[in-house]
């Protein structure tokens, strides 16, 4: 596990309390159950940019990526989308982060079921 | 639940019943979908209904004109048009320009901050979103706006109000129309100004008519201005017209209206009041005075100008207050002046105040040829009064003039009129200006 990611969690514990009280808990868990799928989407994205070799683009979509899933409490995916879009140079060190970000995603996909399993 | 959230449910709580809060126009600006629609579910969780999206900076912009927000949320990154410089194209706009916009932002950047409040930005919310700061923010921007609007939509409300009201207390005045149908039935000229040193004044004057050879000429002048001190024009007016057989008799028409007065005003309210019945054909002047400043005569054409002193107590202040008519000759070459204490008290730009004996002055160095607007404009230059200058008090001139035109005189003077048999020529530009008093 990278340093990066490390020191964030899954899930930010604050960031969720706060949208639970705002929104009370079956609305919390309609936005995060729409989690998995725009993530993915902006994984799919992110590579897409990456084979079109626009660091641009990449940044871009890293952007979008970083923005939802603070707000949604994602953290640590946060955390990478954000080195993406504003630490990383060059597109080769991009597509060397690609297994985390895949990685995060995937780990954030499953602490959301978890927590929509056992609230 | 956090303290933060409890005051804002609170406070809320509080505003239930705002309306206008509740129903306020948001437009919520984001490109990314997931993020709107968190953005919109706080929003409503709080009763927040009336709300659309635009997906972009261009639709943002062209929604903010056709939806016309109460508030726009904007987000800073969009990938066709940023949100700063959507937020300077809507302040460019000025439909728009006072609207609160409040942009989301994860930067802590801070020349790109001081860029966003340069641009119009109304405030920031940080990214991730914090419901409890965007609800926060969101009611204390929407309530400063409806205050701003409601401030003004009351501020035009307010001087509608006041211009009609200041329209009606103009049509109180002599119109031009009948002050030179007086003047020329007693073959003489007569010229007014009169301008309140706020919307209303609490100056009057007018006319009587009283026979064929003499008419009243009263001028009054309210303690204090504005709406208080014009609503007592109004009641003096209708006093003074209620009283038309004492018309013809100064002393008694002060009594009767002191008596009036005394019971109407409230304590510290009172007016002066300077009556005057010009007989003409008696060549006789019959004046009272209530505490008003003196008249100005001149009684030739080689007259030196004098105050027609008299003396009583201002109208409204003690019951049974007496009043003395005094008698002047006014032969034809004579000119009277009646004035406001604005006149003589005005403060020029040097703070210098013309007083009795700077009048005096101007009115000895006024040769017999010029018309009484002429004599009236002479008065207010030397007094330091220009059209743009504030006028601390309401000031009211009357020039009546006896005197023979002179020879070659360019003025509207009656005895040309007449002289030529042409219609009367009309002085438009004199005649009424608001801002700048009316003239005849």
């Amino acid at each position: 596990m990278d340093i990066v990611a490390e020191r964030d969690p899954l899930l930010d514990p604050d960031q969720i309390e706060l949208l639970r009280d705002a929104l009370g808990e079956e609305e919390l868990v309609r936005m995060l159950s729409q989690l998995p799928a725009a993530a993915a989407d902006a994984l799919q994205k992110i590579r897409e940019c990456l084979a079109a070799a626009d660091l641009a683009e990449t940044r871009k979509a890293a952007h979008v990526l970083k923005g939802f899933s603070s707000s949604l409490g994602a953290a640590r995916l946060s955390a990478v989308a954000c080195e993406i879009e504003v630490d990383l140079a060059t597109l080769a060190d991009v597509e060397a982060r690609m297994p985390l970000l895949a990685e995060t995603v995937e780990a954030t996909i499953a602490a959301v079921a978890e927590m929509q399993e056992h609230p | 639940m956090s303290n933060q959230t409890h005051i804002s449910e609170a406070a809320l709580d509080d505003r239930r019943g705002h309306d206008a809060i509740r129903d306020a126009r948001i437009l919520i600006a984001d490109d990314d979908p997931l993020c709107r629609q968190l953005v919109e579910s706080v929003l409503r969780r709080r009763n927040f209904a009336n709300l659309e999206f635009a997906e972009g900076g261009v639709s943002a912009l062209e929604q903010s004109r056709s939806f016309k927000p109460d508030l726009l949320l904007l987000d800073m990154q969009m990938p066709d048009m940023s949100g700063l410089d959507v937020c300077r194209s809507v302040r460019a706009d000025p439909d728009l320009a006072d609207i609160p916009i409040l942009v989301q932002t994860a930067t802590f950047d801070r020349k790109k901050m001081g860029e966003l409040f340069a641009g119009g930005a109304s405030d920031f919310l940080s990214k991730p979103v914090n419901p409890s700061e965007l609800i926060a923010r969101v009611v204390v921007h929407l309530e400063r706006w409806n205050s701003l609007r409601e401030l003004r939509n009351y501020r035009e409300r307010i001087s509608r109000e006041l211009e009609a009201a200041r329209r009606m207390q103009f049509e109180l005045l002599p119109s031009c129309a009948s002050l030179s149908e007086f003047a020329e039935k007693a073959g003489m000229r007569i010229g007014s100004y009169n301008r309140p040193s706020s919307e209303l004044g609490g100056d009057l004057w007018g006319m009587l008519p009283i026979d064929d050879g003499a008419f009243g000429m009263f001028l009054a002048d309210f303690t204090g201005h504005g709406v208080n001190a014009a609503l007592n024009t109004f009641r003096l007016h209708a006093l003074i017209h209620e009283y038309k057989n004492l018309h013809h008799s100064p002393a008694a028409l002060l009594s009767m209206l002191n008596e009036r007065l005394v019971r109407l005003l409230p304590p510290g309210q009172f007016a002066t009041f300077l009556y005057v019945v010009v007989d003409h054909r008696r060549g006789e002047l019959r004046f009272a005075s209530a505490g008003a400043p003196p008249a100005i005569l001149v009684q030739s054409l080689a007259g030196r100008p004098r105050f027609c002193e008299g003396t009583g107590l201002p109208l409204g202040i003690e019951p049974g207050a007496r009043y003395q008519t005094y008698k002047r000759k006014f032969p034809e070459g004579s000119l009277l002046l009646l004035f406001s204490d604005g006149l003589p008290e005005y403060p020029d730009s040097f703070g210098e105040r013309i007083g009795d004996e700077g009048l005096l002055n101007v009115l000895n160095a006024c040769h017999a040829g010029l018309a009484p607007h002429e004599v009236i404009d002479r008065l207010c230059a030397a007094a330091g009064i220009t059209g743009q200058a504030t006028l601390p008090d309401d000031t009211t001139i009357i020039c009546i003039d006896r005197r023979i035109a002179a020879p070659g005189e360019k003025t509207s003077s009656v005895a040309e009129a007449k002289a030529s048999g042409s219609p009367r020529p009309r002085r438009s530009s004199l005649i009424m200006d608001i801002k700048h008093g009316y003239r005849c």
